[in-house]
């Protein structure tokens, strides 16, 4: 199986598809102007998310309407560390704080998920909707972490960089593309798309569906941690704001659009959301977020399947093979 | 000649809220056999599944499988153990290929971490034995009915197991398809040793495969032995049709 994994790299697929545009974007951001970059960057965060919420909701079926948290908490982290080590006059470098912020909401995530991913279906969507309410509502109320002033960061860490920043995003996106793809070619990938079709039948066909719910939920909190670290960086504060829920939406959104449980899915579904929400945000100020609601409704309502798995609906005509595209 | 147990089930409770499903079931399951498990609607065939597998507790009583006391373990390693099922409402995997449900049995059953036999090898021979070879690459949402069916079989058999439970497979069939399943059960016994216990509605069937019958009847067991035995006993008669009036 590992054989193949390697083999992936040599040919057309999904994988290769999606680091090529991986490749083109980060070439236009890192040699155009600043505001060119500062578009992708935002677009190239949304993909991070949608990838790392790929992970949990598209491949094991848990819909998840609390991710947003271990973004914040990847932000809170690096601010918290960043504090703290000026306080003592030390510093260590930036990119080990990035994966401290994953590493930090990975094991949060640990702690909260195994309790929680006991529970199924919408009982597990409300849940974690409380979750991020219970966390954002403490570091409101918790005077070591800013209240709701937020923790800052102006003189502590380098100054803004957009390029820079770009940069660590890059490579983050092509780590969870990577991570993305082996994990659906693995037996967990296999494991988790047994969950998501039918835990029950999965557990009693072996697969040891906590594990790999637990395994899966982590990972994903690992990566919205990192993109967490790198948004405090961006904005030199943590704030509580992060928490906030329509971020959650935005990627989910983002990774149904595109096709949950696949590899092309959040790439595509991003740059589609970003790119029209955008644009509708400068065409209708005002009402922007109702006609996007009506939209996203439309959407969940009538085109679950997604891009991918409306292209792989053409192409299964012509190539009789079903998951042309993953 | 005596067979080793495979399988053996002492005191076995369960309840619902106040209703016995299961009220005290003792049973014993020899290697190699294939076994019969009948029974009015809601007497508690399914539930018995259930329990053996572990997705049912049960409140009292154990179940030892190769002498190995397997009552509260999680389903997942009792899979593993090697015990293997099929559900009577068909659960395909939906959303993969027929071959990819059939792997899925593969990566994390019995043979998981047995390099002796090829998965793709063992996966095919599934297939083979259940006649899916030719809809390999099916979605199996677009599977027949019966093509479901003996999904549910190859998906169980994938996992190498040693003792596998069949949940009416027969249910809804044609006679032909009935005689075919019937084929299918008596193969995989001969060719790689597994012990069977089925349900079946269809007394047919159930009579012309099995070696020994077990009835149940509100949750406790009321007739054991040979299927002719068996359906000679006034008590599972009573069962079945209701206790003949004093005339």
């Amino acid at each position: 199986m590992l054989k193949n994994q390697i083999f992936a790299f040599t040919k057309l697929n999904s994988l290769t598809l999606s680091l090529i545009f991986v490749v083109i974007i980060g070439i236009i951001g890192l040699t155009s102007a600043t505001a060119t970059t500062g578009y992708l960057y935002a677009m190239i965060e949304l993909m991070i998310l949608a990838y790392s919420i790929n992970l949990i909701t598209g491949f094991s079926g848990y819909v998840n309407f609390g991710h947003v948290v271990y973004y914040g908490i990847g932000a809170y982290t690096l601010a918290v560390a960043v504090v703290a080590l000026s306080n003592f006059g030390f510093m260590i470098p930036i990119p080990l704080l990035i994966i401290l912020s994953g590493l930090v909401a990975a094991s949060v995530a640990l702690v909260i998920g195994f309790p929680v991913l006991r529970l199924r279906g919408d009982y597990f969507a409300i849940a974690t909707l409380g979750i991020n309410e219970a966390v954002r509502l403490t570091i409101l109320n918790t005077k070591e972490l800013g209240e709701g002033r937020g923790i800052y960061l102006f003189g502590l860490i380098p100054g803004y960089d957009i390029k820079l920043l770009f940069t660590y995003l890059i490579i983050i996106l092509t780590a969870v593309i990577l991570v993305s793809y082996f994990i659906l070619k693995s037996r967990v990938g296999y494991g988790l798309r047994a969950i998501n079709s039918d835990e029950d039948v999965a557990e009693a066909m072996g697969v040891n569906t906590s594990k790999y719910k637990l395994l899966a939920y982590a990972l994903a909190a690992f990566f919205a941690g990192l993109a967490g670290g790198v948004v405090s960086l961006q904005f030199a504060i943590a704030f509580p704001e992060y928490f906030y829920i329509v971020r959650n939406i935005d990627m989910l959104i983002a990774m149904i659009l595109g096709g949950a449980g696949t590899i092309l899915g959040p790439l595509i579904g991003s740059v589609i959301y970003f790119m029209v929400k955008d644009a509708l945000l400068i065409t209708f100020p005002y009402f922007y977020l109702i006609i996007f609601g009506a939209i996203l409704i439309m959407l969940v309502l009538f085109f679950p399947i997604g891009i991918v798995g409306l292209l792989n609906k053409i192409l299964y005509k012509r190539f009789k093979r079903r998951r042309v595209l993953e | 000649m005596s067979r080793e147990i495979i399988l053996s089930i002492e005191n076995v409770v369960k309840k619902f809220g106040g209703l016995y499903a299961l009220n005290g079931i003792n049973m014993e399951v020899e290697e190699g056999s294939i076994v019969g498990l009948i029974g009015p609607n809601g007497s508690g065939k399914t539930t018995l599944f259930n329990v053996i597998t572990g997705f049912y507790p049960p409140e009292d009583g154990y179940i030892r499988f190769q002498g190995r006391d397997i009552t509260r373990l999680r389903p997942y390693l009792i899979a593993r153990a090697g015990i293997g099922r099929t559900y009577q409402v068909v659960r395909p995997f939906e959303g993969m290929t027929v071959r990819e449900n059939v792997l899925v049995g593969g990566l994390f059953g019995r043979g998981k971490g047995d390099k002796s036999i090829k998965l793709d090898d063992w996966c095919n021979e599934a297939l083979k034995v259940t006649d899916l070879e030719a809809k390999a690459d099916t979605p199996s949402e677009l599977l027949s009915f019966t093509g479901k069916r003996r999904l549910e079989i190859a998906r169980a058999l994938a996992l190498r197991p040693k003792l596998l439970l069949l949940d009416e497979i027969m249910a809804g069939l044609t006679p032909t398809e009935v005689d075919e399943s019937l084929q299918i059960i008596k193969k995989m016994r001969d060719n790689y040793g597994l012990t069977i216990i089925v349900v079946e509605h269809i007394m047919r069937a159930v009579m012309a495969v099995s070696e020994k019958i077990v009835v149940l009847s509100e949750g406790v067991k009321i007739a054991e032995g040979p299927p002719k035995k068996v359906a000679d006993d006034p008590k599972v008669i009573d069962a079945y049709l209701g206790e003949r009036e004093a005339s």
